[in-house]
């Protein structure tokens, strides 16, 4: 029987790898209809639909009055439950402090979701992410595959998902399949896994380029691209950039002038006395997860990304993909979402 | 300044040598003798203007389209006007004021040199070496390896096909992750032929990539600007396909040139 855990209010506050760690289910979380997601087990704790986000209206505190009973519960079971036993399976938790970071601080809101976009939620990212990895799925696009034209083709983006995405799941899969010795590891623990980069390079290849791809395509958005970002993040880059341009001219910067294959990203430092956004630039398929930063937005500048539609012109693809494409609601998303100890990562 | 005007001003100045002169940095004289130094240099640059290092594109030895439809002139073209030009425009910029050195040798070094003349430095041979080494198809159908490089070819991996075969695997996505070149080289010691690949714009004759220096005769670029356009992720059709362009007298004098001299093959540009 698997068991579909409880998401409750919590989960806004916890990371979410934590959350999906044991869960069993590997598909999208199915929508009944009724408002309500309901888990593939029928289980009677209610999947992750309630967040406070997801309803409107008067409704909204009786079914946050009742996440936060659930999560009681939830909390005592954990902490209750005898050594070995099912219900200990889930790692135990604190219930976790913010971040030390000031600006987590000031806000008094800041576990509102505003993820947009008709993909999956962003506690799994689709079940990609965060799940132990028996197989690593491929999500979707969360839009069609003429949805970012002209600035992105067509074509782009079939190759770029139907070809190379997919050879990535597909190479991925097969290592997992053949060698059990990973099937316990979530995909972000194969990617901060020094031991793994080192011995096999491929698994970690494959897992970090499908990792990376599945957030990649929630980087980009057909409807309301680019702009600046609002909130916390933006408040942050003023903080740790000095305003918005410097942040932007810096992270086109690490984009360009990443030689050969990579992506550029914007992430958050949660370690201990570090806590800020960094903007990095990674080579072939490493990412931030394995230096203790967590990805917030990414572009990939591996040439496969843009040569059909800029051919050499990696500083147009750039300044297009911030001017038109860039989903700043789903990097707002990534840093409410952030880890509040360095331990957690 | 243009090289149009240093040529004309060379002529007028009546100097041969003006292209080699390079002005160098110096701290204030404080002595006559630097003074009169500094003096002389400055009047001869004037006179012979100074060139700043002058690597250049080579010019390719057929036109965009002959390579078809192996390579599509596209390709080509972006790949020679563009992608070479920006590694040849970055190399001089990095040596500027420097002393001129043959991009030949500024492979060994070019770990030490730093990341401007590792990626730039090695950009420009790495395609000064590709764009020699291949012919349009029905000339490269006409060309076969040396009897000495066949032999070699035997000896080190069984036989013609079975180079193929290693050098195609060799060069597959999952065997050379990201960007980088595969090498057909001859060792130190000179008695053996090694399918190697190499990162970005390295190559064998930088000292640290590989194990030991190693002398390139034949390579494949399989960064994706090389054949994206045309073949997308399909880099093994592409590499299969290359065969069909590839030059064999050209490798076989590299392997001569490589064999007597135990050094790269020098390049143009």
């Amino acid at each position: 029987m698997s068991s579909t855990l409880v998401m409750s209010q919590h989960d806004a506050l916890e990371p979410h790898w934590k959350t999906a760690h044991s869960q069993k289910q590997v598909g999208p979380v199915r929508d009944s209809g009724k408002g309500r997601r309901e888990s593939r087990s029928g289980n009677a704790f209610p999947s992750q639909g309630f967040a406070p986000g997801n309803f409107v209206g008067k409704r909204d505190d009786v079914y946050v009055r009742a996440c936060k009973v659930e999560a009681f519960i939830y909390y005592v079971i954990t902490i209750a439950a005898p050594r070995g036993s099912r219900l200990g399976t889930r790692e135990r938790f604190p219930i976790p402090s913010r971040s030390r970071d000031p600006l987590f601080q000031d806000h008094p809101n800041p576990e509102k979701i505003t993820g947009k976009g008709s993909g999956p939620t962003s506690r799994n990212h689709g079940s990609t992410f965060f799940i132990p990895v028996a197989s690593i799925e491929l999500p979707d696009l969360p839009y069609a595959y003429d949805a970012l034209a002209p600035t992105i083709s067509e074509k782009t983006l079939r190759t770029h998902h139907l070809k190379h995405h997919a050879k990535y799941v597909n190479t991925a899969n097969q290592i997992l399949t053949e060698d059990k010795k990973y099937a316990n590891l979530t995909a972000e623990k194969i990617i901060q896994d020094k031991s793994i980069r080192t011995s096999n390079p491929v698994l970690f290849n494959n897992v970090a380029q499908s990792w990376n791809h599945a957030f990649y395509w929630k980087c980009m958005t057909p409807i309301g691209g680019g702009g600046v970002p609002s909130g916390i993040l933006m408040d942050m880059i003023k903080r740790d950039f000095g305003s918005f341009e410097e942040f932007r001219k810096k992270m086109e910067s690490e984009a360009l002038t990443c030689f050969g294959s990579g992506w550029a990203w914007l992430g958050y430092d949660s370690k201990r006395g570090q806590e800020k956004l960094v903007v990095m630039k990674t080579s072939g398929a490493d990412n931030p997860l394995a230096f203790g930063v967590t990805p917030l937005l990414t572009i990939d500048v591996w040439e496969h990304a843009y040569y059909l539609d800029f051919q050499e012109k990696r500083n147009d693809y750039v300044n297009a993909f911030f001017n038109k494409l860039v989903h700043w609601a789903f990097a707002e998303e990534n840093l409410n979402n952030v880890a509040t100890t360095a331990d957690e990562l | 300044m243009t090289k149009l005007s240093l040529a004309l001003s060379a002529i007028l100045m009546g100097s041969a040598s003006s292209f080699s002169m390079t002005m160098r940095a110096q701290s204030a004289p404080n002595t006559r003798r630097e003074i009169l130094q500094q003096t002389a240099g400055i009047a001869t640059a004037i006179a012979i203007p100074a060139a700043a290092n002058a690597y250049a594109v080579p010019d390719l030895n057929y036109p965009f389209e002959a390579l078809e439809p192996y390579i599509d002139a596209p390709t080509m073209k972006i790949h020679h006007d563009k992608h070479h030009a920006t590694y040849v425009a970055n190399i001089n910029k990095a040596t500027e004021g420097k002393p001129e050195v043959d991009i030949l040798e500024l492979q060994l070094n070019a770990l030490e040199a730093g990341p401007a003349v590792r990626n730039n430095g090695g950009g420009h041979y790495n395609h000064a070496f590709f764009w020699d080494e291949m012919a349009p198809p029905d000339e490269a159908k006409k060309t076969k390896p040396s009897p000495e490089l066949e032999a070699m070819i035997n000896k080190s991996f069984g036989s013609m096909d079975e180079m193929k075969a290693a050098f195609e695997a060799r060069a597959a996505p999952g065997a050379l992750f990201g960007s980088g070149w595969v090498w057909v080289c001859v060792n130190q010691k000179g008695d053996e032929l090694k399918l190697v690949g190499t990162p970005n714009q390295d190559n064998p004759l930088m000292k640290g990539v590989l194990d030991e220096v190693m002398f390139p005769i034949l390579g494949l670029d399989v960064w994706e600007h090389a054949y994206y356009l045309k073949y997308q992720n399909r880099r093994p059709e592409y590499v299969s396909n290359w065969w069909n362009v590839v030059n064999w007298d050209k490798v076989s004098e590299n392997f001569a040139y490589v064999v007597e001299k135990k050094a790269g093959v020098p390049v143009r540009g």
